[in-house]
């Protein structure tokens, strides 16, 4: 795993097996998922963007080009990471995607509120949920330009 | 004599010289004779002029100057003979002493009246004794006159107009300490201590008696020497003398004991006129003597209406006076005791009148009764008083609050029926107490405060405190506290009035545990209710998240499934998997549409002015951009404007017009109508379609969560729509219902209360 995490593209953070395998065939279908790590719960995705514990010898400097991130999740739940990924100003920059299940209008101004690149909900059906999921991969992928690292 | 004188010398005259010589002699010493008779004549006449002389003086000095001419003629011829001038002289001496002789002769009688030298010494001897009896009576009349006791005679005149005493007894000495000697010098040493007010009258009194030769009277104020005034009462009496003086006799008495006792009696009688009690004295018969104005006052009477009309006692007193009330004053004066008693009297104007009566007999010096004295006053003012403070004090006494008065310093000085019923003492056990008695000592402190506020005229308005019964029972009352001031507005005792609250208090009591027990409850619901919302919302959240993510993973392995695995599955299988496919889409929707009709009852309503027809027109727009190919047809009338949440209405007519357009998109001509009728305090809007309607039977089931009258193969839904129509019209104020049958369509109303929107809009 140590690495994959050198040049990773995007940050994928989701709980539910099922939803992470849709999204990740979703990618594969547009060949995205080259460098894509998956992590399971907030904990763990904060470990990984401060390189901390597993991820102790992660360099910081080299962060993902996205973060899609899910709002439901253990251990430390979805708002909490953005709150702190943006809080932090080695952090702020990467961009994160917040997607979700949920529709509710409060989680999107919430989350708009600490800084959010995109809100998606993601569709029910299946033909558009890979649709959504493979375009956004493309647009944060390919078409837009993150932050100049120090690398 | 003249004869013999002029015999002798018509003898003698051509003798010798001898004889020459002693004729001359002779005649030279009868002239000088005869010519200082006549002064001897004047000399005695100018020195007795009392006697009338009737000129006979002048024709005897006349005779005897003629007769001693005659003699000087005779020495002339002893020389020179003039017989003629001789001869005429002694003719005119004739005549002359013929008229002498004959006027002597007629004033004999008088000179013979003459008293004679013993006549004299007896006459003299008689003015000697008299004299003397004369004397003696003076020095009894000085001794009287210096013996007058506070009295002294004077006898006074004018001269000119200054005042001279002639006379004046050493009482003057005895009254005013002034020298007799002094007075008789100077008559101002006497009258210049007369009061200066008085002199100016004296002297007019004075100048008045002197010309009308009146009696002089009148009492004047004289400061003795000691510097003592007296009264004396002057009278004198005037007397003119044959050279017109006035002189007054008079008697000058010391009268200041009498002007100190008159002084007295004026000022005692104006007293009694002045008093305001009616003063009346008759004598034993009842005939009225006296009555002062107070009298007339209080009964009407005037003296002069009472004045000599005996009157039995009775009618004096009062005339409405009964027979046993008569018999005891009659009893009492007759046993010499004075009688009083309050009753009614007639003024005489008719109107009764209250007054009070006092009958005393009045005593000459020698015990025996001669008048009597009525004393009355009317004392309606009083009785009427005395009325209204019996009417207080009953309403004192029958207050069913406790009227307590206490001194300034909380002494109970009355205490009425209701304090004993409230507190449980008996008036006798609390009056001279102190009303700390009443309360636990913890309040004693806020009572002496109270009485020293109330003291210096403050009050205390219903302050609530608690007090002890006797029998140590706690109570709660209400005080009203307030200053009893007398006439002057001096503080002179404190009123209390206490009203039992224990029952209110024990129900406010009672009302203040329910509230709390309310309060609680009120909180401990809301708690609930807040938990039951957090949970609800939490259920929203987790449904909208979670319920979500399985119906995907459903979705996206059979679409997996179908598309990876074609050739694996048959036809039969396919279309197996088609169905799982559709039912998750329509488990969405559910999802979605109870997120929405939860929320429509969560979130706060942002009230504001709706244009309702304005927001129907937008709806249409955008239903019919979503289905291009509908070809229902809608027409929108007037609709008032609402007051309301805009994004909730537009809800509504989301929800009503997609039903309308569903339920009548079968019909070969679907029409749908949107219009509005303006009530009393509401506004009802409805949307009609002529779709397939509905069975009245079910109508109350139209607005029910997830109820429905159709199959989904013949219309889709989940059978929320109405649900969430009926939420937001009930919590607008407003209701909904529907009327429809079954194929002839439908018609949904939805009624909003009006408000200011009408005006704003």
């Amino acid at each position: 795993m140590n690495e994959d995490t050198k040049e990773v593209e995007i940050l994928l953070v989701e709980d539910n097996p099922t939803d992470a395998e849709l999204c990740i065939r979703a990618l594969k279908k547009n060949n995205l998922a080259n460098k894509l790590v998956w992590v399971k719960d907030g904990a763990e995705a904060l470990d990984f963007l401060f390189a901390t514990g597993p991820f102790a010898d992660r360099d910081v400097s080299c962060p993902p080009k996205v973060v899609l991130l899910d709002l439901r999740l253990p251990k430390v739940d979805g708002m909490e990471v953005l709150r702190k990924v943006k809080a932090d100003e080695r952090t702020r920059p990467i961009p994160v995607v917040v997607l979700t299940s949920s529709k509710e209008d409060r989680d999107v101004a919430e989350s708009y509120k600490l800084g959010v690149n995109s809100y998606i909900s993601k569709p029910v059906e299946f033909d558009a949920f890979a649709k959504t999921v493979s375009e956004l991969g493309l647009y944060w992928l390919l078409v837009n330009r993150p932050p100049v690292t120090t690398r | 004599m003249n004869e013999s004188l002029m015999q002798s010398h018509a003898y003698c005259f051509p003798c010798e010289p001898w004889l020459t010589a002693a004729l001359l002699l002779g005649n030279l010493l009868i002239v000088l004779a005869y010519f200082s008779i006549p002064l001897a004549i004047l000399r005695f006449i100018s020195k007795r002029r009392d006697i009338d002389y009737r000129y006979l003086h002048w024709l005897f000095a006349a005779f005897i100057v003629s007769c001693g001419i005659t003699h000087l003629l005779h020495l002339v011829a002893l020389w020179y003979p003039v017989p003629y001038l001789e001869a005429a002289m002694d003719l005119m001496t004739g005549i002359i002493s013929l008229v002498a002789a004959v006027a002597i002769w007629k004033l004999l009688p008088v000179f013979i009246a003459m008293p004679s030298t013993h006549q004299l010494q007896a006459a003299r001897e008689l003015l000697l004794h008299t004299n003397e009896a004369l004397t003696e009576s003076e020095a009894q009349l000085h001794a009287l006159g210096d013996n007058l006791p506070d009295s002294y005679l004077y006898q006074y005149t004018l001269d000119g107009d200054k005042p001279r005493f002639l006379y004046i007894s050493s009482g003057v000495e005895r009254v005013h300490g002034l020298k007799v000697g002094d007075v008789l010098r100077d008559a101002m040493a006497l009258l210049g201590r007369v009061d200066p007010d008085q002199i100016e009258a004296y002297f007019t009194l004075q100048v008045a008696s002197q010309r009308d030769l009146g009696d002089f009277e009148m009492e004047i104020h004289v400061q003795s020497v000691s510097g003592e005034w007296r009264w004396m009462q002057l009278k004198s009496h005037p007397q003119q003398g044959k050279d017109g003086k006035v002189i007054w006799n008079g008697v000058a008495t010391d009268v200041t004991d009498r002007h100190l006792l008159q002084t007295e009696i004026n000022r005692l009688a104006q007293a009694i006129e002045q008093n305001p009690t009616g003063v009346l004295i008759t004598d034993l018969q009842g005939t009225l003597l006296f009555m002062n104005q107070a009298s007339t006052r209080i009964c009407g009477y005037q003296f002069a209406d009472l004045y000599g009309r005996a009157q039995s006692l009775r009618e004096i007193i009062s005339t409405e006076m009964s027979d046993a009330e008569y018999a005891l004053v009659e009893e009492r004066l007759h046993a010499g005791n004075s009688w009083s008693g309050v009753m009614r009297n007639r003024h005489r104007s008719g109107r009764l009148y209250w007054e009070q009566v006092t009958v005393a007999p009045l005593y000459d010096d020698n015990g025996k009764v001669t008048n009597y004295l009525f004393l009355r006053a009317d004392v309606t003012g009083q009785k009427e008083a005395e009325t209204t403070r019996t009417q207080l004090a009953a309403i004192v006494e029958s207050s069913s609050d406790a009227i307590i008065g206490k001194t300034t310093d909380g002494i109970i000085t009355h205490w009425n029926k209701g304090a004993e019923r409230i507190y449980g003492y008996a008036a006798e056990e609390v009056i001279g107490k102190s009303i700390t008695l009443l309360a636990a000592r913890r309040y004693h402190a806020e009572i002496s405060e109270f009485l020293q506020t109330v003291g210096k005229g403050g009050t205390v308005e219903n302050h609530e405190t608690e007090r002890i019964r006797k029998d140590g029972a706690l109570i709660h009352v209400a005080l009203a506290i307030s200053p009893i001031k007398d006439a002057a507005g001096r503080v002179v005792g404190i009123s209390t009035i206490a009203r039992d609250i224990t029952e209110r208090k024990r129900a406010e009591e009672e009302i203040f545990k329910l509230n709390l027990e309310l309060e609680r409850r009120v909180t401990e619901r809301t708690a609930q209710l807040e938990a039951a919302n957090k949970e609800l919302e939490a259920f929203s959240y987790s449904v909208s998240h979670d319920l979500r993510t399985p119906l995907r993973a459903i979705d996206g392995f059979s679409k997996i499934l179908l598309d990876g695995y074609a050739d694996k599955v048959d036809e039969e299988g396919k279309r197996l998997l088609r169905v799982v496919r559709n039912n998750t889409g329509r488990m969405e929707h559910l999802i979605d549409d109870i997120l929405q009709f939860s929320r429509t009852g969560r979130v706060g309503l942002s009230f504001a002015t709706v244009d309702m027809e304005q927001l129907a027109r937008g709806v249409v727009a955008e239903l019919k951009a979503a289905d291009p190919a509908g070809k229902a047809q809608i027409e929108i009338g007037a609709l008032p404007p609402a007051r309301g949440d805009s994004a909730m209405m537009r809800q509504v007519f989301v929800n009503l017009l997609a039903n309308a357009i569903k339920f009548s998109r079968e019909r070969e001509s679907p029409l749908v109508e949107v219009g509005a009728e303006v009530k009393s305090g509401e506004t009802v809007y409805h949307v009609r379609d002529n779709g397939v309607g509905f069975d009245m039977r079910f109508a109350d089931k139209l607005f029910g969560v997830f109820q429905r009258l159709h199959s989904v193969s013949e219309f889709e839904g989940t059978g929320i729509g109405l649900a969430i129509v009926n939420r937001i019209v009930t919590r607008h104020g407003g209701r909904v219902w529907a009327e429809g049958k079954v194929n002839e369509g439908a018609t949904i109303f939805f009624s909003l209360p009006r408000g200011e929107e009408n005006g704003k809009a």
